[in-house]
């Protein structure tokens, strides 16, 4: 045969190979974090979901249920600041005319997805703290703490907007352009017009959301200065919010650093259950886009 | 009209709407001028010291963050390259070669490690990709490199171990990109291409060439996630002050890194917050240009080739 | 159309449920019980019934101190942080403590170490902060400018180990490794490279010196602001005038070994503890409990007499006895007493050990039952915490003068 179909046959050959060896860490960490989260969650089963973390060094296994409380407290706080903000912010981008704000606001955008998370969670941290000191300072109680669940839902808020944005933005700017005028030309006001293209486009909508509840619950490093971490279950209603709270991400991230291995095992069952979430949300994602 | 039934109609309201973009953008503006008022004290004090040294006392109070700049450069240029690799190739055969069924499964899949939490990758990093590094650091290649990469019997957590972890990290990221480029390839090239006898290898290289613009958009793209990668990082790259931050097989700091280890006992020194400050200015800094670098880039596109 | 409004209605079916999960957690007003520990141990500690409509009284003793201490109303928790060295015995206290006020006072302590817990705790985000030394100059003046007034206290005492991974060493025939302060500082200082420099060598009994590998000793340090490395660095500083006028003591210091590529940080006591055990031919720094969880062999340690001592019990009680009798004033500059416990003179005395403390502002008992709490834990700390069954291995109880000052302290301080 000739060369160059000898060398056609290699190149793609070697293209496949190098896909399959790229997948394989994915392959295996999927294997590894599932073999190793079920067996540490066999230990304690179904304690593990409910208690709280166990002594350090010392045999039990203990539990990761603050953490899992945590990080739905977070999540849900988030969700609840930051997608209203993204999904008005990106209507009003596509659905202005005159004014410049749309364009800006989507610049302005594009570079909040470049933040290293890490920067994010210190400026909460450091704007609460200016605050404080500003409020003590001129003479005010100030009731603002340092670590609470609200400040890490805040940090967690800032980072979910730009991809819960970037997607409806995105979404809306593709409805054909004969719907957008059929729309308009119903009458009603700009808002009313909007929210029914919303509705065109709810599985894209749906789908962006996804996306970012998935990624503000798999962060750790914007909650390292804002939610502090906790081992206790959060009490006392709503003033729960201005307290520390832990976190799986928080909790995986100081237990496996640490040398005891009780809490390393744990740290996998809790890495374990943080997988599955995410695999599951980004599965209800796939079939929501496919299907709308 | 009266305000009541400006309401009602829902006229004058929707520019209500825009306070949530007035929102993010303050958020963008209060984060990047906090850096820069926190981080002004370490420039003043340290100067253009601050990144061209490599040290970290809080004791002597001195602190430049070369060693970290080196850090970050490196691991993301290293990851780039192989992520690159990884998505030029995966894009090949999830576009060009793999049966229609198979298509969206693996596609999918490379989906699916985007969106791992990054923690996770990090636990993988540190119980299994650093003893395996280790072990394969250990051999006798090692040795004949030893004074240029790096000093052997190292436990794993390295700058190189970093760049494998960033690389198999932000290659989905490519690897969407250039994907998206290959597919929308226009069909007439693909044939006009074949009908000049060329092979399949032949076709899909130039294909290839044809989406080069893409492809240093998803590099770049990857850049910016590379330098802000932090925890997964920070759990295996050893956390150490490498002032000869090109041998990469000794463990040493990112600027990511750096803060995410540093920040917590900052403040029990004077000028420790704004250095840490600055460093993520610093940070800050460089993916912005490679933003800038993005846009300018995709922009060209519009009108070249 | 209607598989659509199916997947909505199971995901506002779900969103219900977690909803309702979250404000049913949220409303727990009493936590859960911990896993019973095996060495729960509380027949030393009387305990009254609680009546809802008033504190009731406990009484703490420990030696021939004997203290009264009154509970809060409701349960309180308190938030503290910083030393990893104190953390697996705090941990202890605090299960244990929970059991004691019947759940009336919860301690949330994370161990972000010694120099992030000062901080935390000076920028009022802490409660209390826990330190291997006292706190620290650049606190100190910001305290003093900012006219707040704090107490410190020491809680416990514990020592610094000496961990090590060689693969080729025989403890049976030839007993731990020996090392001397210099060969330490120049260790970590990077002027002694490999296993068996002549000045490592020179230490080891005769027959045991051919042992020592031709590999170089991969010297681990800590990455995060360490009260740990503080004291360690107070004793290099102490032993070696090259590493006090180079490098210093504190939190944060340069390690001039890293640049050779010798040398590493680990995150916490544990992190360091968990890369000696991982790392073949390593050495650290960790406090003495870390050693023993871990199962590490510890080095014998040259003390000023010329003795190659380990830690234990008796031998860092014997620093701990030639050491400061008095404290300062609860609000002064305490830089000089970690200083008595170090390389002091004795035939059998370990040379690196040291106390741990804490810190609180006095105005943090403006709320009468944070001071209750917070009082009430202090001194059953300080009291019945010392005693050996409350005690985890490598831990030791501080001195009975500076136990009593410390309560003194605790008590003219907050009040209560």
């Amino acid at each position: 045969m000739e060369t160059r179909i000898l060398r056609s046959y290699a190149g793609l050959a070697l293209a496949v190979v190098i896909t399959v060896a790229g997948l394989t860490p994915l392959i295996h960490l999927i294997a590894v974090v599932a073999v190793n989260g079920v067996k540490a969650i066999s230990k304690n089963f179904p304690g593990f979901f409910f208690e709280e973390r166990a002594i350090p060094g010392s045999e039990a296994i203990g539990g990761v249920g603050p953490y899992i409380v945590g990080t739905l407290i977070l999540t849900t706080v988030a969700s609840l600041i930051g997608i209203p903000i993204s999904i008005l912010a990106a209507v009003y981008t596509t659905q202005s005319v005159r004014t410049r704000l749309g364009p800006i606001t989507s610049t302005f955008v594009r570079t909040m997805i470049e933040f290293p998370t890490i920067v994010v969670g210190l400026t909460v941290y450091g704007v609460l703290r200016i605050l404080d000191l500003g409020l003590q300072a001129i003479g005010l109680h100030s009731p603002i703490p340092r670590f609470s669940a609200l400040s890490g839902s805040i940090a967690l808020a800032i980072i979910m907007t730009p991809f819960i944005y970037s997607q409806v933005e995105v979404s809306l700017r593709e409805v054909p352009t004969h719907l957008r005028e059929a729309v308009y030309s119903l009458g009603g006001s700009r808002l009313i017009s909007s929210y029914i293209l919303l509705r065109y486009v709810k599985a894209s909508i749906l789908a962006g959301i996804g996306i970012g509840v998935g990624k503000a619950m798999g962060e750790t490093a914007p909650l390292l200065f804002t939610a502090f971490g906790s081992e206790y279950y959060p009490s006392g209603g709503l003033e729960a919010l201005l307290k520390p709270i832990g976190a799986l991400t928080l909790g995986i991230y100081t237990m496996a650093l640490s040398g005891y291995s009780n809490w390393v095992e744990a740290s996998w069952g809790a890495a374990f259950m943080l997988l599955a979430i995410s695999i599951a949300l980004f599965t209800a994602i796939r079939i929501i886009s496919s299907r709308g | 009209m009266t305000p009541i039934r400006g309401f009602l109609k829902g006229k004058d309201l929707f520019g209500l709407i825009g306070i949530s973009n007035l929102a993010i953008i303050a958020t963008v503006i209060i984060i990047v001028a906090i850096l820069g008022i926190e981080g002004l004290r370490i420039f003043i004090k340290e100067g253009v010291n601050f990144i061209s040294t490599s040290v970290w006392s809080g004791v002597r109070e001195r602190y430049g963050i070369l060693f970290a700049l080196g850090g970050t450069l490196i691991t993301g240029v290293m990851a780039i390259s192989i992520a690159l690799v990884m998505a030029v190739a995966s894009s090949i055969t999830i576009v060009e070669i793999l049966p229609r069924r198979l298509k969206p499964l693996i596609s999918s899949l490379v989906d699916l490690s985007a969106s791992i939490p990054t923690v996770i990758y990090g636990l993988w990093g540190l119980f299994v990709l650093a003893p395996l590094l280790a072990n394969i650091a250990e051999n006798p290649l090692l040795s004949a490199l030893k004074s240029y990469l790096g000093s052997p019997g190292s436990l794993g957590t390295s700058l190189f171990t970093g760049s494998i972890l960033l690389s198999i990290m932000i290659s989905p990221f490519a690897t969407a990109i250039v994907r998206e480029a290959l597919y929308s390839v226009p069909k007439y090239v693909d044939e006009a291409l074949y009908s000049l006898g060329l092979t399949r290898f032949e076709v899909i290289m130039l294909k290839v060439r044809y989406i080069r613009r893409a492809i240093l958009v998803a590099a770049m793209v990857a850049y910016g996630r590379a330098v802000g990668e932090t925890i997964a990082v920070s759990m295996v790259v050893g956390n150490v002050v490498n002032p000869e931050f090109w041998k990469i097989l000794n463990p040493g700091y990112t600027i990511a890194s750096l803060i995410a280890d540093q920040y917590q006992n900052a403040e029990s020194y004077y000028y420790m917050v704004p250095a840490i400050f600055g460093a993520a200015l610093i940070l800050f800094a460089i993916g912005l240009a490679v933003n800038i670098a993005v846009i300018a880039i995709s922009r060209g596109a519009r009108y070249g080739d | 159309m209607g598989v659509n409004r199916v997947l909505l209605a199971t995901i506002a079916v779900l969103a219900i449920v977690v909803l309702g999960a979250i404000a049913y957690t949220m409303y727990i007003q009493s936590p859960k019980q911990l896993s019973p520990s095996p060495a729960t141990n509380m027949a030393n500690t009387p305990m009254e019934t609680r009546s809802s409509s008033q504190s009731s009284q406990l009484v703490f003793s420990y030696g021939d101190i004997t203290v009264k201490a009154v509970l809060p109303s409701k349960p309180i928790t308190i938030t503290g942080g910083g030393s990893t060295f104190v953390n697996i015995q705090m941990q202890s206290w605090i299960q244990r403590f929970r059991s004691v006020s019947g759940g009336l006072v919860i301690v949330n302590y994370q161990s972000i170490g010694s120099g992030a817990g000062e901080a935390k705790w000076f920028d009022r985000s802490l409660d209390f902060g826990a330190s291997d030394i006292p706190i620290s100059n650049t606190t100190y003046q910001r305290l003093v400018a900012s006219g707040s007034d704090f107490i410190q206290i020491p809680v416990v005492a514990g020592s610094i180990s000496i961990i090590y991974n060689l693969p080729s060493w025989d403890e049976n025939r030839c007993g731990p490794l020996r090392l001397s302060g210099e060969v330490l500082a120049d260790i970590y200082l990077g002027k002694i490279i490999y296993w068996d420099d002549n000045r490592v060598k020179e230490l080891q009994i005769e027959e045991c010196r051919s042992l020592l590998p031709h590999e170089p000793i991969r010297a681990i340090h800590r990455s995060d602001g360490s009260g740990t490395t503080a004291l360690f660095t107070l004793y290099l500083s102490d032993v070696s005038e090259e590493w006090r006028t180079r490098i210093g003591y504190g939190y944060t210091v340069e390690w001039p070994r890293d640049a050779l590529g010798y040398g590493e940080g680990g995150r916490g006591n544990e992190g360091v503890a968990a890369k000696v055990k991982g790392t073949a031919y390593s050495i650290g720094y960790v406090e003495y409990a870390y050693a023993i969880v871990n199962r590490l062999p510890t080095a014998a340690v040259k003390n000023k007499d010329g003795n190659f001592v380990k830690p234990s019990p008796e031998t860092v009680s014997e620093a701990l006895k030639r050491g400061a009798k008095n404290l300062p004033p609860p609000n002064a500059y305490w830089g000089d007493v970690p200083k008595s416990f170090i390389n002091r003179e004795g035939p059998n005395t370990y040379p690196i050990a040291g106390l741990a403390y804490i810190f609180i502002y006095k105005d943090i008992a403006k709320d009468p039952d944070m001071a209750r709490a917070i009082s009430v834990f202090l001194k059953w700390i300080l009291t019945e915490g010392q005693k050996p069954e409350n005690l985890v291995e490598g831990y030791l109880p501080l001195p009975p003068e500076l136990a009593r000052i410390a309560v003194k302290y605790v008590e003219q301080g907050l009040g209560i």
